[in-house]
């Protein structure tokens, strides 16, 4: 009797080719795709970032100090590391870094007066590090590396002069003769390193949440259709004195109101999460608590930004509520409906982590461009674009979401407007051969 | 008297080349019940589906009201009330909430709305149930409410799909009442298809027996019994189409 009811259940779920498009073979696709743009993606920055450490890093170098070990730190810089060393002469840190920028240069190190003093007399000397960022992208993260690990590499190289010319030293001294202190120039504010690394690793977590929000809106405006399908409505609705496309106009208003609630609920509680993960990695300066206080990333890009951040995501999340409206609409049932939108989320999820794998400042034109124009994009380009200072991908991005949703409301309407809305597809085509046996 | 439903030629052929209406012609004039008798599969939801510009024609022509439904399918749906086979109401509305909405997409004012729910709830005869949720309705609550919301406007044309299909005896005489007193106190013309030949025969002023898409014959349910020589509806169905028990 069990075996029977099993073998029912079986059959009536597998011969569903929605649900078994949707459940097994949607998996396959989606994780093998997942795996393999990921790695690649992921291979391009490291590449990167390997060329340009090939090629030989450009350093701006204000030095203070202009001793003997301060020209040894050159000389490591160049030769281990392929290093251009381009010396800044100016009192003040601004025009330094003003300069360095000017220049296309990465990174200022600056050696502070008595540096070789300081290591003359055993005492640790200090390398201050101002790496310019102008986007939170994994090659701008790697190439901070490499201009940390110049200064920690230093350190191990004048470890072991230290150690092979004294007989006696403090060996406290002697394991770390250098100290580097990084700090980051970034959207115009000089935060410390480790408040960078807070917040490159919440970028990662940044597309989780208008995923889930794109995914169960086109889930809820699937099933609006499902429904309407399933609980015998849908007839008596279009044959109402209404114009059809008054009807796709409810309907997507009422996608609309949860989309902009969604929105905003979504923002509040991820302004609340930034928040309270950036309070974390932050040291004490004032600059870092700043950011925390207005909520990580957010505090970076201002209110403008954040003004288009949030319409990004309004758009993204209705566009996903338009677009479930539709591939429901292909649904016979609510079941099927949903099936339709199941996987809605995969559309968001390439987009949204090309935008963060995709440096704005050091990438090719023609391929931010690429990723701008990509719909569900919208949040994270919105969000580079303001730290690098590049706000016309944002438009573009958001200009880019209105098209696809203007062609979306525009294919339901006409959907509306026919028969096959009702009736579905009646041709029976033959059955793969799959089907013949036993299912 | 004038013509409410004219049909003529009407052609349905669906994808996959099935044909669902085969040249069907008829009319239905001003006041009258119409009903379209014959099996499942003869073509009587697709054609009342069409008269409802829910589906388009292949061919042929098919006017309410004067309009062309396929021309004119706003000016149609501003003159008919459908009542589906399987229809279903918004399970998260009460029934008098489902009325509402209904009316005011009808009603040129609050007053009239407000008028037409108030009749529509003496209708259904539902009583305090029309404020319960439509979820916890039965079939028969359920269809007696769609059949008042049809009627409650007062529609040039009543398109009914099978109106007592899947009813108890006590609905079903309800429904059958109900669509009497409309079509004769207010002048509503009804157009319903029905494979129950008994209903139809008690119910409607004219029959049209249509079978395989096509209408082999038509006229009053006694003239058609008194030219086939037969005992009831049934019996001339049988004769007509060539069918045997």
């Amino acid at each position: 009797m069990l075996k029977s009811l099993i073998v029912k259940e079986v059959k009536d779920l597998l011969r569903d080719r929605k649900i078994l498009f949707a459940m097994i073979i949607m998996p396959l696709i989606i994780y093998i795709g997942m795996g393999a743009a990921m790695s690649s993606l992921m291979e391009q920055s490291i590449k990167q970032v390997e060329e340009t450490v090939k090629a030989g890093v450009k350093i701006a170098l204000l030095n203070k100090d202009n001793g003997p070990w301060s020209k040894t730190f050159i000389e490591y810089a160049e030769k281990y590391w392929n290093a251009t060393i381009i010396p800044i002469n100016t009192t003040s840190l601004n025009k330094a870094l003003n300069t360095t920028e000017s220049l296309g240069l990465k990174a200022l190190y600056i050696i502070p007066p008595g540096f070789s003093a300081n290591i003359s007399s055993e005492k640790p000397g200090v390398i201050q590090v101002y790496f310019i960022l102008h986007d939170l992208s994994i090659t701008s993260m790697g190439l901070l590396s490499v201009y940390n690990n110049i200064v920690s590499g230093f350190s191990k190289y004048l470890s072991s002069i230290i150690i092979t010319r004294t007989a006696k030293v403090n060996p406290a001294f002697a394991m770390a003769p250098i100290t580097g202190k990084t700090q980051v120039l970034l959207s115009g504010t000089i935060v410390s390193a480790n408040l960078v690394q807070a917040l490159s690793g919440q970028l990662f977590v940044l597309p989780i949440a208008p995923m889930l929000v794109i995914g169960y809106a086109a889930s809820i405006a699937a099933m609006s259709i499902g429904v309407e399908k399933e609980e015998k409505t849908l007839e008596v609705l279009l044959s109402l004195p209404i114009r059809r496309r008054d009807i796709v106009l409810s309907k997507l208003t009422g996608s609309l109101l949860i989309s902009l609630l969604a929105s905003i609920s979504m923002l509040i509680g991820f302004s609340y999460y930034m928040k309270s993960m950036t309070s974390i990695g932050t040291n004490s300066t004032s600059e870092a608590t700043q950011i925390s206080m207005t909520g990580g990333i957010f505090g970076l890009i201002g209110v403008p930004g954040l003004i288009l951040y949030v319409f990004s995501v309004f758009f993204a999340v209705f566009l996903a509520s338009t677009l479930g409206l539709y591939l429901g609409s292909f649904g016979e049932n609510v079941r099927s409906a949903q099936s339709m939108v199941g996987y809605i989320w995969i559309i968001a999820f390439f987009p949204l982590y090309m935008a963060i794998f995709t440096d704005f400042a050091l990438d090719p034109l023609a391929k931010i461009l690429a990723i701008s124009v990509i719909p569900f994009a919208a949040p994270l380009v919105v969000l580079k674009a303001f730290l690098s200072g590049k706000i016309i991908y944002g438009v573009i991005s958001i200009a880019s979401s209105i098209g696809l949703l203007a062609l979306i409301v525009y294919l339901l309407t006409k959907r509306f407007e026919g028969e096959k809305l009702l009736v579905g597809k009646s041709k029976r085509k033959k059955k793969p051969a799959f089907f013949k046996f036993g299912f | 008297m004038s013509n409410v439903v004219e049909v003529e030629d009407l052609v349905k052929i669906y994808p996959g080349n099935i044909k669902a209406v085969d040249g069907l012609s008829f009319t239905v004039r001003e006041g009258e019940i119409y009903g379209l008798i014959g099996p499942n599969g003869a073509g009587k939801t697709t054609t009342l589906r069409i008269i409802a510009t829910l589906l388009k024609p292949t061919s042929g022509r098919v006017e309410v009201a004067g309009y062309d439904v396929v021309k004119n399918s706003d000016e149609v749906r501003r003159n008919i009330s459908y009542l589906p086979e399987e229809a279903g109401a918004y399970r998260n509305l009460t029934g008098v909430e489902y009325l509402r909405f209904m009316a005011e997409l009808y009603a040129k004012s609050k007053e009239e709305a407000e008028r037409m729910v108030k009749e529509a709830i003496e209708i259904s005869g539902l009583g305090d149930k029309i404020y319960d949720k439509t979820s916890v309705y039965s079939k028969g609550m359920k269809r007696r409410l769609l059949l008042a919301r049809t009627l409650m406007v007062k529609p040039k044309l009543a398109v009914l799909d099978e109106p007592t299909s899947g009813l108890d005896v006590v609905h079903a005489l309800h429904v059958r009442n109900i669509i009497l007193k409309y079509a004769k106190e207010y002048k509503v013309t009804v157009l319903l298809s029905s494979h129950n030949m008994l209903e139809v025969e008690y119910l409607c002023d004219r029959v049209g027996i249509i079978y395989k898409g096509r209408l082999y014959t038509e006229g009053k349910p006694s003239e058609l019994i008194e030219e086939y020589k037969a005992s009831n509806l049934e019996e001339v169905f049988a004769k007509v189409v060539g069918v045997h028990a």
